[in-house]
């Protein structure tokens, strides 16, 4: 068993607040995603369990790590926007070069 | 011989009618293309240099004291906000990138701030050493968008 396992079994909750095999089964199919950021994602997420269990972060540091994911999906989400606008932007230069320029002179 | 002059106009029909439709589909395309500033070698180097600088800096939180790095934190605060200004200075069609410049920015100040108002080890020892990874991978995801843009051919 992973240590990042044995740390959420090891949590106490009586009250039953935390699904722990959802957790661990989000962490896991996280890391095998295709995309990069996702795996990433996880990957950090995982890691500072294990830093939290080995007491080189306190509770207090793991949330504010996890808080500062908000921001690398921030920037994600505008890399996958320009990625999308530089598309669109190859296709009408595409059009301006091949379509208009050359075809156009041939019709 | 009826079927085959019919076909014979619609031949000579078909050219000007594939030009509007060129035409039209150009207009189209190019009404819903939003502008995007092109690969820029000066905004790459400024984020692979700002990245290594401000990671190598943050690192450090963890085991020096706050007064020891503070002239260290200012001129990283004025070599990225530079950077920033030159980006801004690009326009709309850099308005992504620009604001990716301002969220590094504002995770920057945040991480600043927690050195300042904590105690050390209280948020843990290796706390900084992780806040400076987040750093480290929100510059590659800025870097990767810059990487992404077209190279202006013209």
């Amino acid at each position: 068993m992973s240590k990042f396992s044995e740390f959420i079994d090891g949590l106490k909750d009586e009250s039953g607040r935390l699904a722990k095999t959802e957790l661990k089964t989000l962490i896991v199919s996280a890391k095998q995603e295709e995309s990069d950021f996702v795996r990433l994602q996880a990957t950090n997420l995982e890691r500072w369990m294990v830093m939290l269990a080995d007491g080189d972060l306190t509770a207090k540091g793991f949330k504010k790590l996890v808080r500062k994911m908000e921001v690398l999906t921030e920037l994600e989400q505008i890399r996958l926007s320009v990625k999308a606008k530089a598309a669109a932007q190859r296709l009408a230069d595409g059009i301006q070069t091949y379509v208009i320029k050359q075809l156009f002179a041939l019709l | 011989m009826e079927s085959g002059r019919t076909f014979s106009i619609m031949a000579r029909l078909m050219v000007p009618a594939g030009r509007w439709m060129l035409v039209v589909w150009t207009a189209l395309i190019g009404a819903c293309t939003i502008p995007v500033a092109y690969y820029d070698a000066t905004t790459y180097r400024n984020l692979t240099e700002h990245k290594a600088e401000m990671m190598t800096l943050v690192e450090g939180f963890d085991t020096l004291a706050y007064s020891r790095n503070e002239a260290r934190i200012d001129q990283m605060r004025l070599a990225f906000r530079k950077a920033y200004e030159y980006e801004l200075g690009k326009g709309k069609p850099n308005s992504d990138t620009a604001k990716q410049f301002a969220v590094i920015k504002k995770l920057f100040e945040q991480t600043v701030s927690e050195y300042r108002e904590t105690r050390p080890g209280e948020l843990g020892r290796k706390y900084f050493q992780e806040a400076a990874v987040v750093i480290g991978q929100a510059f590659d995801i800025a870097i990767a968008t810059e990487n992404e843009k077209n190279v202006d051919k013209r």
